[in-house]
């Protein structure tokens, strides 16, 4: 914990925070079977881990490459975001192969076809040239696998829109939202295999919390603006969410959901998770302005030792994500090969995540020292 | 995302592990206490009866009367389509003739005597729901059925589609079916102890379940049942042995075409019978 140097000043170290605990959440919950993952948020509302994941995704982009923007011109700053989604990229492509290699041994040990013809396992295995040309042109992401690509996207585009949030944020906040609207009303989507279905996550839907993210990150005095409102926001979002969780209950106990309106049913259902619905988004903002309530900018709990696991993970997000989805595929092995008990699973569970923190560590001591070494090579190189 | 997961009868309170943590994490909001004693009092709950191969009747407990069915048996005959991909046309099975819409005939033909009884089976191995939906015209409703079973979402899931379009695909076949006065069924996916390494069915399990209530329509809870089947020890679904793969495909096959038939012979008789059910 010493070999790190102390976080800048000005760094919101709640976004390192929560983060963090996304992609721990995203870990449990790919773990198919795994009781623990009864934990996370999503068992208890609409929102889940990836509304986290998007919005500081959008916030902490726009917080690392507004001084490029700024200083070095649009040019530079779109080939530096570039860079940034290459390595997404490469990342996907390399958990892809994980996963074809998972779906390979496992064909292979169990090999049941009365699963493996259904679904369609043999495809994959028979023409694995065509998944492997799918899977270079995002169009075959198998389940799990569908957040990085998202991300991707919108990273990929988010050049000039940064371009115009730093010139004419209304402009870009109205296009953003604008665009939602669209597809909420319309469904557009981009283009999946086979021909005429589109992306689980519609990145045309999900840019708008990114871009949001983005917004709370350039324009914070939108948020002190908010600041008169603070009491009948707080109580909003605390009826929201507990009627959201009621609702949720209601999905694992029957006794409850007869207590849930028709026209409510009628009205609410299907919660849309590809294009964002409005449902979700609510909870998520609810969830946000609660957390920030709850948790001021510089209250101590962050610098605490029982936050320090999390907050590393979120300063390593990438890596830390990618880990973590490789790790829901082998600790998804552990579990078929020794028997999905509940001892095992936690153990699974805490040995992933002790993993992750373990990355994280590392990662972070050693651009630490990368970083001091630079510095003193670039002092002598001066003298 | 509208999902329902894993719930055993609703009379029954006790869960194992599993259902403990999940009621724990209701609890939080709830005292599940509560819910359990709220479960307990209702009338509809109170029978613990059960359907073929130990199910729960609570599983199967929305099954709204098919009166076209009754309407064709009081006219002496019944045709119902089975419709889905490769599991429908019985994978993994010893045969086509132990694949569960030969033990959904038997049991009808059992029951009906006398009545001219067709049961077809259209497998359309790896479509996913929009694309079984296009066929909807040519390929089911020119079959002129009166019930149609439709197995779909393997392929979505595994596909990790859009559940928007999922969503409305399937709608938008059941509204149409129902249009014409045909009758329908859903069933949903597979369970397999591996089965989540290939595919999400979570989302998609929950549109279904949605889109049958909406829609009015039996939903078999395939995943469901067999997930409880393993959790009873009724089958070993992970085991290597390719024999003892095929008997226990034989066995699940003819458990499903035998729950099959005690649905639609239910919800039948609820359609003929003088007072209509208005659950």
């Amino acid at each position: 914990m010493t070999a790190l140097p102390p976080p800048s000043p000005s760094r919101d170290l709640r976004l390192d925070f929560f983060r963090g605990l996304a992609l721990w959440w995203i870990f449990l919950n790919h773990i198919p079977n795994n009781d623990f993952s009864w934990l996370t948020s999503r068992n208890f509302g609409f929102s889940d881990a990836t509304e986290i994941f998007v919005f500081i995704s959008g916030y902490s982009a726009a917080l690392a490459y507004r001084r490029p923007m700024l200083q070095q011109g649009f040019g530079f700053t779109t080939l530096h975001v570039w860079r940034r989604c290459w390595q997404l990229y490469v990342a996907h492509l390399i958990l892809f192969l994980f996963y074809t290699a998972q779906i390979g041994y496992v064909a292979e040990r169990f090999g049941n076809p009365m699963y493996m013809e259904e679904m369609n396992v043999t495809r994959l295995l028979d023409a694995p040239h065509l998944a492997l040309l799918e899977a270079l042109l995002l169009e075959f992401r198998p389940a799990n696998m569908d957040v990085l690509p998202m991300y991707i996207v919108l990273l990929g585009v988010f050049p000039p829109l940064l371009w115009l949030l730093l010139r004419r944020p209304g402009w870009a906040f109205g296009l953003s939202a604008a665009l939602f609207v669209l597809v909420r009303l319309t469904g557009i989507n981009l283009p999946a295999y086979p021909p005429g279905s589109g992306w689980f996550f519609n990145p045309f839907a999900w840019q708008f919390l990114f871009v949001l993210g983005a917004v709370c990150a350039l324009r914070p005095e939108v948020l002190q603006g908010l600041a008169r409102w603070r009491r009948p926001l707080d109580v909003a979002a605390v009826l929201y969410l507990l009627l959201a969780g009621l609702i949720v209950a209601s999905w694992q106990l029957p006794a409850l959901e007869r207590w849930v309106p028709e026209a409510l049913a009628e009205w609410m259902y299907p919660i849309d998770k590809t294009s964002l619905d409005v449902l979700r988004l609510l909870h998520f903002l609810a969830l946000a302005h609660l957390a920030m309530r709850l948790i001021p900018r510089h209250a101590a709990f962050l610098h605490s030792r029982w936050a320090w696991p999390a907050l590393i993970c979120g300063r390593k997000a990438l890596e830390v994500f990618c880990l973590g989805i490789f790790l829901s595929f082998a600790a998804y092995l552990v579990l078929i090969e020794f028997g999905g008990s509940l001892g095992l699973q936690l153990a699974v569970s805490v040995a992933g995540i002790g993993a992750m923190v373990g990355l994280a560590y590392v990662l972070c001591w050693y651009t630490a020292r990368a970083a001091r070494m630079a510095a003193t090579s670039k002092e002598a190189k001066a003298r | 995302m509208s999902l329902r997961l894993q719930i055993l009868s609703p009379s029954s309170c006790r869960l194992r592990w599993r259902h403990r943590l999940r009621a724990l994490a209701g609890s939080l909001l709830l005292v599940s206490g509560t819910a359990c004693a709220l479960a307990g009092n209702d009338p509809a709950a109170a029978v613990v009866a059960e359907a073929p191969c130990g199910v729960p009747t609570g599983l199967l407990q929305h099954n709204p009367p098919l009166r076209n069915v009754a309407k064709a048996l009081n006219g002496k005959r019944l045709k119902v389509l089975v419709w889905g991909t490769r599991s429908t046309a019985g994978a993994g099975t010893s045969g086509t003739d132990q694949a569960y819409p030969a033990h959904l005939r038997a049991r009808l033909a059992e029951r009906y005597p006398g009545v001219a009884l067709e049961v077809e089976v259209l497998s359309q191995p790896g479509q996913t729901a929009t694309q079984m939906v296009r066929g909807l015209q040519p390929e089911v409703i020119a079959r002129k059925p009166d019930l149609v079973v439709w197995q779909t979402g393997s392929a979505d899931a595994v596909r990790n589609t859009s559940l928007q379009e999922f969503g409305r695909a399937v709608s938008r076949a059941l509204k149409t079916l129902r249009g014409r006065n045909i009758d329908v069924m859903l069933m949903d996916m597979q369970y397999g102890p591996y089965s989540d390494l290939l595919a999400n069915f979570r989302p998609y399990r929950g549109y279904l379940w949605w889109a049958s209530r909406q829609e009015d329509v039996a939903l078999l809870p395939r995943y469901q049942i067999m997930e409880l089947w393993e959790e009873q020890g009724r089958f070993d679904l992970g085991t290597e042995d390719r024999k003892l793969q095929r008997v226990n495909a034989d066995a699940i096959h003819a458990c499903l075409g035998d729950l099959l038939g005690w649905m639609v012979i239910d919800a039948t008789e609820r359609a003929a019978g003088p007072t209509d059910d208005q659950r």
